[in-house]
């Protein structure tokens, strides 16, 4: 006789894909949660891995619930620091005209829309008052590194701070390469800085996408430039997938494979900013989906050949299926990552939610406006704005997500509901981002049912 | 079409959970009719596939439901041992 | 029990310091015994230590059942310390006492750094865990207490002896291990010796490595993808698939390794663990390489 503990399960390549509350996840014949169920199920292995695996437990209490509860706790540890990752807005001025801009920047040499000193004293001091022992500080734009003389002062000013506070800090430069001075790199290579940047794929794809024919060459030469001197593994690159490069799976890969780097992080365009004027995001939406798993399963025939190039977006969701460690990424989280994870401070001297809440901001709603910089810690991150955010961030209690066999491996986003759907607790059903998610998630499930002798070495390999 | 669903079986929140993916793309009537319930939708193309599918549905969500019955007092242990914190101050949410 | 003086040039430096036990494993090599004999090792294992060698890398503390002495486990560890200060202290376990989250704190603070605990898991499945243990709650104890040698930042050794009972929930064990116990400094996959109670249990636990190897070689590889350290131990090279060789340890004690007549014609015997000579029974299929 035994009984059951919390568990959900779903059905995919023919099989009964059964997860509990740790995201362990247990591949069973058809017909098997009825047996588990009506606790007809035999005394067979499969009994035996439920039991292992905390699905069903023999007694009046389970004899590894101490186990149990301390493991939930490190699946939802990204919580126990509380804000970790702090984005800087520095400007939306920008030297590049990219056909899917999603931070509605503006011409370089556009006035008013770059962070005064004054701000970003306030933002700094907001920063230090979040608990985290780690801080995470990425500037961003617009272009960021056309305010060198402020990435310059931010930097001075958070060293002099935490001189007394000891916090671990590591700086990120999110920079499309266009225009790397030496005098940025320099700033870099003092500060340890890293560069995250972009490439949308072959040269004929990236130039289109940018509005130039000479962008690829420029971000090429510059990526290679900030290697020679920070360091070849702190420079990254993010994709982003346009309308045009969603035909192009096999072409982006190799092009970031021949660039040298060792992992992509393949990412669909958001609905912000200007590419929200594309009339069709379920279709964009579909064809995307295609794109990643194409994607997905080019890089591990790669990785058989003997190339280590690895996924991002997949390491994120396999390190949740098969590990009992959790990820830091803020977009697939419950509670989700606004404000627990990040805070946007933006260079028109307010704090925002998430990077997609300031982009809302750019088409005039301020819905996820937590305050100004100058405000009180607790007003931004204990405010009404953040109240209101709290009662639908956790995935477990809004509807069709709590019932769903993979949110512990998915995550909430009110912000994308309400940009998209017009509520913060939006509607399933018709949610493109619930569609994209429970199609990738079950893809690579799929993959381990259909071939995990070949594909799990590899994707044990990228979570090393 | 009608389907009848005997409510002795299925509850409430089994058909509410099965309708609630089916709101998006049809339009869908529940009357209670006694110990049945039943369920009218409008402009299926292929009713057989969609009734299949449609229990198949519905009775997952009764084994979850079921499932959530008979854990929901082992998970609230578990939920408070691995989250309780005596430095921790709630902050109330409601309005 | 032999006892020998400590040698520095041997891979096997243990102090037996008593022979009783609270578990009855089906396969123990050293059957327990219920005779108070803590305090006759005791007078005779101090003299062990304090004429060892200085240089002795490794010291060993094993049974029975070391806990079983209670405090007592700690003097013996004082003692090592004062007069082997840099020796690691390797204790053979089957953690249950280690449930009691201050005897552990205890043995940390005896103990220190370079201290290692072994500690058997016979299964991941509780009934069968306990079945091979011979006692009732002995899979929660032994799980509780590693939890608590690893809030002590105690080494863990987790050694897995295979059996016909548990071989073939190797690569499920593996998994349980990374998930459940991922804390562990390595894990110990290890042949059965021939001796003890796995005589008298031979017709339901004894199994030929020839019989494990797919299970061995699952569960090795997935540990070491996973990234936690693994150790075969006891099992001839000509046994194990050629992918796992390189996991394979020269873990039979120098004084009691045998090896065939074949063994001579092979080529990787210098890099064999060989056979227990105290083994009643050779695996089969022994072959040179």
């Amino acid at each position: 006789m035994y009984n059951l503990l919390p568990f959900n399960f779903t059905r995919l390549s023919n099989s009964e894909v059964l997860v509990n509350e740790l995201g362990d996840m247990i591949i069973a014949p058809n017909g098997t949660v009825d047996a588990v169920v009506n606790h007809s199920l035999p005394s067979n292995d499969l009994y035996k891995t439920l039991v292992a695996n905390h699905f069903i437990y023999e007694g009046i209490v389970p004899p590894l619930i101490d186990v149990y509860a301390l493991r939930l706790r490190t699946k939802k540890c990204f919580l126990d620091d509380f804000t970790s990752l702090h984005i800087f807005v520095l400007t939306l001025r920008c030297n590049q005209n990219c056909v899917y801009c999603q931070a509605s920047s503006q011409n370089e040499d556009s006035a008013n829309c770059s962070m005064s000193k004054e701000t970003m004293d306030a933002s700094i001091k907001l920063m230090f008052q979040s608990p985290s022992k780690k801080l995470t500080v990425e500037f961003q734009g617009g272009e960021p590194s056309l305010m060198l003389d402020l990435i310059h002062y931010a930097i001075t000013e958070i060293e002099k701070v935490n001189e007394t506070e000891k916090r671990t800090v590591t700086y990120v430069l999110c920079t499309n390469c266009f225009n790397l001075t030496d005098g940025l790199l320099e700033l870099c290579q003092k500060h340890n800085v890293l560069i995250s940047t972009s490439v949308d794929g072959p040269e004929w794809l990236h130039n289109k996408n940018r509005g130039r024919t000479d962008s690829y060459q420029r971000v090429v030469a510059n990526i290679n430039k900030a290697r020679a001197v920070l360091g070849f593994d702190r420079v990254s690159a993010l994709q982003t997938t346009s309308e045009l490069g969603v035909n192009y799976p096999l072409e982006t890969i190799d092009e970031y494979v021949n660039l040298g780097f060792h992992s992509i992080f393949i990412r669909a365009l958001n609905p912000y900013g200007l590419a929200s004027q594309n009339n069709d995001w379920k279709q964009y939406t579909e064809r995307f989906i295609e794109f990643y798993k194409k994607a997905l399963d080019y890089i591990v025939e790669k990785n058989k050949q003997g190339v280590f190039f690895v996924e991002e977006f997949a390491v994120i969701v396999l390190r949740k299926i098969l590990t009992p460690f959790t990820t830091g990424f803020v977009d697939l989280q419950s509670p989700a990552g606004i404000i627990n994870s990040v805070l946007v401070y933006n260079y028109d001297g307010y704090v925002y939610a998430s990077d997609e809440s300031r982009m809302l901001a750019e088409a005039k709603d301020y819905t996820f406006r937590l305050g100004k910089a100058t405000d009180d810690y607790e007003k931004i991150v204990c405010g009404d704005t953040a109240k209101q955010c709290a009662k639908v961030w956790a995935n477990e209690c809004i509807a069709g997500c709590s019932d769903c066999a993979l949110k512990t491996y998915c995550g909430a986003d009110p912000v994308r509901n309400y940009s998209t759907q017009g509520d913060m607790y939006g509607y399933r059903p018709t949610s493109l981002l619930c569609k994209k998610n429970k199609a990738i998630i079950e893809y690579i499930i799929s993959m381990i049912i259909d071939r995990g002798d070949e594909v799990l070495p590899i994707f044990r390999s990228w979570l090393l | 079409m009608i389907i009848k669903v005997d409510r002795t079986i299925y509850s409430d929140s089994c058909i509410s959970k099965c309708i609630y993916w089916l709101s998006a793309k049809y339009a869908i009537q529940r009357i209670s009719a006694g110990d049945f319930e039943e369920i009218s939708i409008a402009n299926i193309e292929d009713e057989n596939a969609f009734e299949k599918d449609f229990w198949i549905t519905l009775n997952d969500f009764k084994l979850r439901s079921i499932i959530q019955e008979e854990t929901k007092d082992i998970k609230t242990i578990l939920y408070a041992k691995a989250f309780f914190n005596n430095d921790i101050e709630e902050t109330d949410l409601t309005d | 029990m032999i006892h020998r003086a400590l040698n520095i040039e041997s891979n096997d430096n243990s102090l037996f310091v008593t022979a009783q036990c609270n578990n009855k494993c089906v396969m123990c090599c050293q059957p327990p015994t219920q005779c108070d004999d803590i305090e006759k090792y005791f007078i005779q294992n101090i003299e062990l230590i304090k004429s060892a060698p200085k240089g002795l890398k490794n010291i060993g503390i094993t049974g029975g059942e070391p806990t079983l002495l209670g405090d007592k486990l700690f003097e013996y560890i004082r003692i090592i310390r004062e007069y082997l200060p840099d020796t690691s202290i390797h204790i053979l376990s089957n953690g249950r006492i280690f449930k009691d989250a201050d005897y552990t704190h205890k043995l940390k603070d005896a103990g220190g750094e370079k201290l290692f605990v072994g500690v058997p898991l016979h299964s991941d499945f509780i009934n069968d865990h306990n079945h091979i243990a011979g006692a009732e709650s002995a899979y929660e104890e032994t799980i509780t207490g590693l939890y608590n040698l690893a809030s002590e930042e105690i080494c863990i050794e987790l050694r897995i002896v295979i059996n016909a009972l548990n071989y073939s929930r190797l690569p499920q064990m593996a998994k349980f291990i990374f998930k459940n116990l991922t804390f562990v400094s390595w894990v110990a996959l290890m042949g059965m010796e021939h001796i003890g109670y796995a005589i008298k249990n031979q017709s339901t636990i004894w199994i030929e490595p020839e019989q494990y190897s797919t299970q061995l070689s699952d569960a090795t590889l997935y540990l070491s993808q996973v990234g936690i350290p693994v150790s075969i131990y006891n099992v001839p090279l000509c046994l194990l698939d050629k992918r796992i060789h390189k996991y394979a340890c020269q873990s039979i004690s120098d004084w009691k390794t045998l090896y065939l007549d074949e063994c001579d014609k092979c080529s990787v015997r210098s890099d064999c663990c060989g056979l227990f000579a105290t083994s009643h029974r050779i695996f089969k299929g022994i072959k040179a390489l």
